[in-house]
């Protein structure tokens, strides 16, 4: 049973779950119910109204502090420090770690001890070896500092480093293939090429571009390689010289797309990158514009085909179940995943990332 | 995968699940952050490490949370203040009747600010800033972060019924002040 609904002001709404989860995320069932209210009570009508404008006057002095801007960068810097604190305080297995009182001296403890473990049983990291193998003159970038750094390379690309990362290539670059050497993780922006490939070698992996915009993962202490693809295209595969004049066996990413390499099974994983980004697509014949991303009673699979368009994720759905659904939203500035959401929330649906795509699973209108 | 079965693979050490609920969540935690500390971003980032690193640590150990993103924002608040004590006796949190009185009649400068404001938005945010600290923050983890009053009663350390009254005063007083200030607003309000 809900409540006196007709006795209330317009700020008894706003204090109501029911009323403010409805504006905020509205479902075929709240919508139902308060269009069944409004018609028993169309005393209730003004006031309720009144709310509405209330709150939306409450959401539009907010919108400055729900925009607030984080740059990618700084996002994946954070989350570089993060990853990288994380792998110095991996205890040993046995050790039960100390009870802190105050955490931040107790885990400086613990990194020290970790550090001369690990050190102690970890063989050549691949990156010093294959340096070593080098007969020419090597040029090397190195990254000490807290932010990206920035390497020009010879052909006109930009590596751009994170922290405690390194990259080196044969001097002179790119006489028949243009090849790097990575240490750590980086973000590469390549030029075009057809006649000279770039080839990133890092710990067993090796990606294969022509022209693109890429980030490469490998740390010599962490047990999997990630690559991630932003424009363009690339090939990853394992770096096995017996096999690779033969076959290469490996993964085509498209933008949006990521993949990890397990270096203990050898086991490559594609999945969709955590935050997709609108792709920017070179000219094309055909007029590609980004949609606003408001809809107004818009048909699903109309919402459904322009994220799939503006993101290049497949996305795939029970077509006859959602072809009359319709969605009333503004997604401007949401994440992809928060823009999946809102419409698996409207249908009564849930979606999966499946070997780089998206599928919806169930849903159904009114 | 929902959140939940992103929580329990990352419990299980996932890595890739680890990543995707922080990148789920950090800009919703940087903007709540700075919310409360507003001088300085790199504490705000340094504390939203101190977070993800202290969750990988124990992962473990933890239970899982109701609501993901409730739990982040409180880890975080609870970080800041953490660290903000023991650098200096921060304002001790008053009493949310104290600030009332201070904000009976809308002041010759708020009206100036509302006439130099070049948008709606601009003059509706300006509304909101004239609200006292703790009611801000009600606002913000009600409409935007979507959280419930047991869930806000927690991040401010109130009970559920409190959490109600800072939300209640604040809408109150938005309604109040709209009303007084119609003409520059043209919504359409009653008397």
């Amino acid at each position: 049973m809900h409540p006196a609904y007709d006795t209330f002001t317009a700020t008894d709404f706003l204090l109501d779950d029911a009323f403010v989860d409805h504006q905020l995320v509205p479902t075929p069932q709240s919508t139902a119910f308060w269009a069944d209210w409004l018609e028993t009570y169309p005393q209730g009508q003004t006031t309720w109204y009144q709310a509405v404008t209330l709150m939306r006057a409450i959401e539009q002095g907010l919108y400055g502090y729900a925009q607030t801007q984080l740059s990618e960068e700084t996002v994946r810097q954070l989350l570089g420090r993060i990853q990288q604190t994380n792998a110095r305080h991996k205890p040993a297995p046995v050790v039960r770690p100390l009870h802190r009182v105050w955490w931040l001296a107790a885990a400086s403890l613990v990194l020290v001890s970790g550090i001369g473990l690990w050190l102690y049983k970890q063989p050549v990291p691949v990156y010093e070896q294959q340096r070593a193998a080098l007969n020419e003159s090597v040029r090397e970038y190195t990254n000490d500092t807290r932010t990206g750094k920035r390497v020009g390379l010879p052909d006109g690309s930009v590596v751009v480093l994170a922290p405690e990362s390194r990259v080196s290539y044969a001097h002179p670059f790119g006489q028949k293939n243009r090849t790097v050497y990575l240490s750590g993780e980086a973000t590469f922006a390549v030029t075009k090429n057809a006649a000279r490939p770039f080839l990133v070698y890092a710990n067993e992996i090796v990606t294969k571009v022509l022209g693109t915009r890429f980030i490469v993962r490998a740390f010599a202490g962490e047990d999997s390689v990630q690559v991630q693809v932003q424009s363009g295209q690339v090939a990853v595969y394992h770096d096995q010289p017996a096999l690779m004049a033969n076959k290469q066996q490996g993964v085509m990413l498209l933008p949006n797309q990521q993949v990890v390499f397990n270096r203990q099974s050898d086991q490559f994983t594609k999945q969709i990158v955590a935050l997709p980004q609108i792709v920017v697509r070179p000219a094309s014949h055909e007029r590609v514009t980004t949609p606003s991303f408001i809809y107004t009673d818009t048909p699903i699979p109309q919402v459904i085909q322009e994220l799939e368009l503006a993101y290049g994720i497949d996305i795939r759905y029970d077509k006859e179940a959602l072809a009359n659904c319709q969605l009333t939203s503004s997604m401007v500035n949401e994440p992809f995943a928060n823009k999946l959401r809102i419409v698996c929330a409207t249908v009564g649906a849930t979606f999966d990332r499946i070997d780089g795509q998206i599928i919806i699973n169930g849903g159904s209108c009114q | 995968m929902n959140e939940q079965q992103l929580w329990q693979a990352f419990q299980k050490g996932d890595e890739g699940a680890y990543t995707q609920l922080y990148q789920l969540h950090i800009k919703a935690m940087y903007r709540y952050g700075m919310s409360l500390v507003a001088a300085s971003e790199s504490f705000v980032l340094d504390c939203i490490h101190d977070v993800f690193t202290e969750l990988w640590a124990k992962r473990d150990r933890l239970s899982a949370p109701d609501n993901v993103r409730y739990y982040l924002l409180k880890a975080l608040k609870n970080r800041i203040m953490h660290l903000l004590e023991r650098k200096e006796r921060p304002l001790t949190p008053l009493q949310e009747t104290d600030y009332d009185t201070l904000w009976e009649e809308p002041d010759a400068d708020l009206i100036e600010a509302l006439e130099i404001a070049t948008n709606q938005q601009q003059r509706l945010q300006r509304l909101i800033t004239q609200l006292p600290p703790r009611q801000q923050e009600a606002l913000k983890l009600r409409f935007v972060e979507n959280m419930n009053y047991d869930q806000i009663g927690a991040i401010l350390a109130v009970n559920q019924q409190s959490a109600k009254n800072l939300v209640f005063r604040a809408v109150e007083k938005l309604r109040s002040l709209l009303i007084s200030f119609s003409v520059i607003f043209q919504l359409i309000f009653w008397v």
